[in-house]
């Protein structure tokens, strides 16, 4: 088998066996990355040499039956909002076209720390929002892959990567992961850490990564948080549905597509119960724009003030707008999210956790639009984990994908939870050869 | 959208041309609208001391 085929688990326990060398593998992704990168535009910079020393320099060390740990010689892509040393770190924008940070983010670090290799960097919408990347869907190239981790998403769906870091504000992580078919992981607030990531929002700015399998986020979240406890196996799975405004705002196959795979889930013996979700849950949409829209604004302030015309369209608006509104709808709105919080928060105490669809929708025809966040604004804001996994296909070919959300500081049991389903879903984890039909 | 309602989106409008002109805003205008709108959503809502029997922010949150 290609090594660009192996999910990351397999490849860690190749490489820890010696049946596989880091230098395999990483000439082996970018092989891959030469023969799609023109269809897909994922990257912005794929740092071949640096990852090619330190390839050699892990094979060296797993030759000598020393390791980092279980990353040790996997390569990772990275959102191109993370900062890296030395190597230029865009955020999609105009503005940052020759910023080359001087450090690294807390998360990169800790990736090099356990044996990674950051391969490059992956497109993003600008500074995170919506203003489109140029990268396309590898299950039909004439569709968006989502964003804002637009880059990160197309990679590892496609093979080009098994693991790569994105960031989620509104739905950014998991809203492409699932348009792409692959594993999307937000956890908790500020589980991981912030720190060297521009922000779009502060206190609703969370990071996560992407990979093809359930298996491979428990090893990722393992390895940056080895302070957590791995649960055990789940038997089976108490979980709460939830539908109204889901149901209501689901276009298309989407909920039929979650009706399915609910029935495959009960049908393997999980449990679901209808959640009927509290009033608050109404605000959810507004109260995240305002907190947002303000925050955005405030980040950008001084650089919008110099550099206006070097903003996209889409974020122009959106940090105007935040300019606009007043300190204390602000702080009432930041008020009405620790209800929203709490009263969430009390009806999760009776399952393993939440489910719905990933999105409203499969990924839209074009790449002018990334797709609507809603799905996932409520995880974002209330700073639960939640996850995507693929669930099936939607009748034109799309991947539709089933969302998890979990109790707070719950990352991991989520994650065993996801893996349980999975599991019994049995989507394609192989990577996707690009469809591109004909015009 | 209810006159109130309405006349405060207005009035968010009115401020934004004041400040950035009448071109750039009709470029920002959905972004202005729908911001000013969920303010005016957010800020109907009472926050009375039985319903927020707090002081501290994000209730709920760690």
């Amino acid at each position: 088998m290609e090594p660009y085929r192996l999910t990351l688990s397999q490849a860690s326990r190749m490489i820890h066996e010696g049946s596989l060398t880091s230098i395999e593998l990483l000439e082996s992704l970018l092989e891959r990355i030469t023969e799609l990168e023109p269809t897909l535009e994922a990257w912005v910079t794929v740092e071949k040499k640096k990852a090619l020393s330190a390839a050699k320099e892990l094979t060296k060390e797993a030759d000598e039956g020393r390791f980092k740990g279980l990353l040790h010689g996997i390569p990772v892509g990275v959102k191109d909002i993370f900062y890296t040393k030395g190597t230029r770190t865009t955020m999609g924008s105009a503005i940052f076209n020759d910023f080359v940070p001087s450090y690294d983010a807390e998360i990169v670090s800790s990736l090099k720390s356990s044996g990674a290799i950051i391969l490059g960097k992956t497109e993003t919408t600008e500074f995170a929002l919506h203003d489109p990347a140029p990268t396309r869907n590898p299950w039909n190239t004439q569709h968006t892959p989502g964003g804002s981790s637009s880059g990160s998403a197309s990679a590892v769906s496609s093979g080009m990567v098994p693991l790569a870091l994105g960031s989620q504000t509104g739905g950014s992580i998991v809203r492409p992961a699932s348009y792409c078919g692959v594993v999307g992981f937000k956890g908790t607030y500020d589980l991981l850490s912030r720190v060297g990531v521009f922000p779009l929002s502060w206190s609703l700015d969370h990071v996560g990564f992407m990979t093809r399998t359930v298996s491979d986020a428990i090893i990722t979240l393992k390895t940056l948080r080895p302070d957590l406890e791995i649960e055990e196996s789940i038997v089976v799975p108490k979980i709460g549905l939830l539908s109204e405004y889901f149901k209501e705002n689901a276009e298309d196959e989407v909920w039929p597509g979650f009706e399915r795979v609910v029935g495959t889930l009960w049908g393997e013996g999980a449990t679901f119960m209808n959640v009927e979700l509290p009033e608050s849950f109404g605000l959810v949409q507004d109260v995240h724009r305002v907190i947002m829209s303000v925050e955005a604004a405030a980040v950008h302030e001084d650089t919008f003030r110099e550099k206006n015309e070097k903003y996209g369209e889409y974020i122009r608006g959106f940090i105007s707008s935040g300019l606009l509104v007043p300190a204390t709808a602000y702080l009432r709105a930041q008020r009405l999210r620790g209800l929203i919080i709490k009263d969430i928060v009390q009806l999760l105490k009776d399952y393993d956790c939440f489910a719905c669809p990933s999105t409203k929708d499969t990924a839209p025809l074009g790449l002018e639009w990334t797709g609507s966040p809603a799905f996932n604004v409520p995880w974002s804001l209330t700073g639960l984990p939640s996850v995507t996994i693929p669930s099936g296909l939607s009748k034109d070919g799309m991947p539709l994908g089933l969302q998890l959300i979990g109790k707070p500081k719950e990352d991991m049991k989520l994650l065993r939870v996801a893996d349980w389903c999975m599991k019994r879903i049995n989507f394609p984890t192989e990577p996707k050869e690009p469809y591109s039909p004909m015009p | 959208m209810k006159d109130k309602d309405e006349s405060y989106v207005n009035a968010v409008m009115e401020t934004a041309k004041s400040l950035w002109g009448d071109e750039a805003v009709s470029k920002m205008k959905t972004h202005i609208e729908q911001t000013a709108q969920a303010v005016q959503r957010v800020s109907s809502q009472p926050l009375t001391p039985e319903i927020e029997p707090v002081i501290k922010l994000r209730v709920g949150a760690k």
